[in-house]
């Protein structure tokens, strides 16, 4: 264990000293800072075996701390993050998950009695999501199809036997406030869900407590995560109309390129050309999940505009009730 | 999106004339001087591969109308042109036996290649001497009962435009969920 260097982020000085102590008795030099600035500022100076990410003085959420501090890192550490109760950590290659140690809280209640000097060592957060939504009129609702039609401006709680999530959207962000998903981005697998939702005022959004734990992601990001989480093509396709369905491109091509899973997997160009393709033409092309992930990232994220042929046994004709109906009225009208 | 409607039937039934009723273009013709001794006592220039019109519906859609060669040994242009169609429109001269007679030939070739919604036209209503009723109830007493059999002049607008739209009607209507609804 000798020469290897540890870095500390984090702002509790207790837990810190704590983990400080381990890791020099494991023969580790340890550097400890409070924020993200000064941590990725030694971690490009610094060769670090291990980078323990905690509560700390930066806005940034841990997890994409930890993302530009391994991207920006003279070495390739191997990050630790401490992960609070109900905080929602992705997965991630570098990315080791511990529950936040708190055998030391037991020690300052029994201490506290003593000395109330402590409490200003340690502050446990309170805050209270009973009453996130107000009026919970939950309604059984399939996840997929309920993130595909999401808004901005939304507070919602989705619950089934086993897990619970509440989280708001603003603008174009999803913040997640509690999830008992081991990965937050495993949610669109979730069945029998129930969801009540309400919306979300400006004055709400600005009373609400958010810190560093907070999970917030783009919405879009956060769709296409959830969908390359999925690597069960029966599972992708069960959140797609019927299979027949023929797909116009309905969003900008240049948006649309714009996410890899897409743009890697798709002839972009082609579909926006052929506005008479199918889903299973789009997805048999050669067959592969990927290929599946990006129609089904298309189709949640509103890229796609989906109808149903004209289902006629007696013809072997392709083409959209709505196209039909022009080419009528046009010869109608001539 | 292109989508194509057909028109075919025997020579002189009148297909070049249908399609220029409703193309937005000067259709693109391909008329030659006939060869064939007999034939060239009926008219003297004949579609050799097809013509070609064209109806923008709006950005999107376009429909292009061909219409076919009668002559037999163009057959090997059917399928190529059967991609992307919406319906097949068989015109026949009412005033010629051997014209109405081609008609189940023709009805059968393109069903056997592909299921489309397939409209009768009787073209030369205008003319006098056209083929009594009952032989033309006979000539065509194969076709199906669901294939319609119109009687038109192909240089009459609304003639054409009736027939094509029948086809397409029947197309509409072939939605199952339609039906039910």
């Amino acid at each position: 264990m000798e020469d290897k260097k540890a870095l500390i982020v984090c702002k509790e000085s207790l837990l810190s000293e704590i983990v400080a102590y381990t890791l020099k008795k494991l023969s580790c030099s340890v550097d400890m800072v409070d924020n993200p600035k000064d941590a990725v500022s030694k971690a490009e100076k610094e060769n670090y075996t291990i980078i323990v990410i905690g509560n700390n003085n930066g806005t940034i959420v841990k997890h994409k701390l930890a993302e530009i501090i391994y991207n920006k890192s003279l070495g390739r550490p191997n990050v630790v993050i401490f992960k609070e109760q109900g905080e929602i950590i992705p997965k991630a290659h570098y990315l080791k998950i511990l529950d936040k140690p708190d055998f030391y809280k037991t020690f300052i209640e029994i201490l506290q009695k003593e000395s109330p000097a402590i409490r200003q060592i340690y502050s446990p957060e309170e805050s209270s999501l009973s009453n996130f939504i107000k009026i919970p009129n939950f309604k059984k609702t399939d996840v997929a199809s309920f993130f595909k039609h999401l808004k901005g401006n939304v507070k919602f709680h989705i619950r089934t036997d086993e897990h619970e999530i509440l989280g708001f959207t603003m603008g174009a962000d999803i913040f997640i406030l509690k999830s008992t998903l081991n990965n937050i981005y495993d949610i669109l697998t979730l069945k029998n869900t129930e969801i009540a939702t309400e919306p979300l005022s400006l004055n709400e959004f600005l009373s609400l407590t958010l810190d560093t734990k907070t999970f917030k992601i783009n919405f879009r990001d956060f769709i296409v995560n959830c969908i390359n989480n999925i690597n069960n093509k029966d599972e992708l396709l069960s959140m797609l109309p019927d299979k027949k369905s023929m797909v116009t491109l309905k969003a900008p091509v240049y948006i649309v390129k714009q996410i890899d899973l897409i743009n890697d997997n798709i002839n972009i160009e082609k579909l926006h050309s052929n506005p008479n393709t199918t889903i299973e033409e789009l997805i048999k092309e050669d067959d592969n999940l990927e290929k599946t992930k990006a129609v089904v990232c298309m189709y949640m994220l509103n890229m796609i505009d989906i109808e149903k042929p004209i289902e006629s046994k007696k013809y072997d004709v392709k083409i959209k009730k709505s196209f039909l109906k022009k080419i009528i009225d046009k010869i109608r009208g001539l | 999106m292109v989508f194509k409607i057909i028109v075919t039937g025997s020579f002189n039934s009148g297909k070049t004339e249908f399609i220029k009723r409703i193309s937005e273009i000067i259709p693109i013709t391909t008329d030659k001087p006939v060869t064939e001794q007999e034939l060239k006592e009926i008219k003297t220039l004949t579609t050799v591969a097809m013509d070609f019109g064209r109806l923008t519906v709006d950005e999107e859609i376009i429909v292009h109308l061909y219409a076919t060669p009668g002559q037999e040994r163009f057959d090997f242009i059917y399928p190529l042109l059967l991609k992307n169609a919406l319906a097949i429109i068989i015109l026949g001269d009412i005033t010629d036996e051997k014209s109405i007679k081609d008609i189940v030939k023709y009805y059968k070739k393109f069903k056997s290649l592909k299921r489309l919604p397939t409209v009768v036209a009787l073209t030369k209503i205008d003319l006098k001497n056209s083929v009594p009723e009952e032989k033309i109830k006979e000539y065509l007493s194969e076709l199906p009962e669901d294939v319609p059999i119109l009687k038109i002049d192909a240089t009459n607008k609304e003639h054409v435009k009736k027939t094509i739209l029948t086809a397409l009607q029947m197309l509409f209507e072939s939605d199952e969920e339609q039906e039910i609804v």
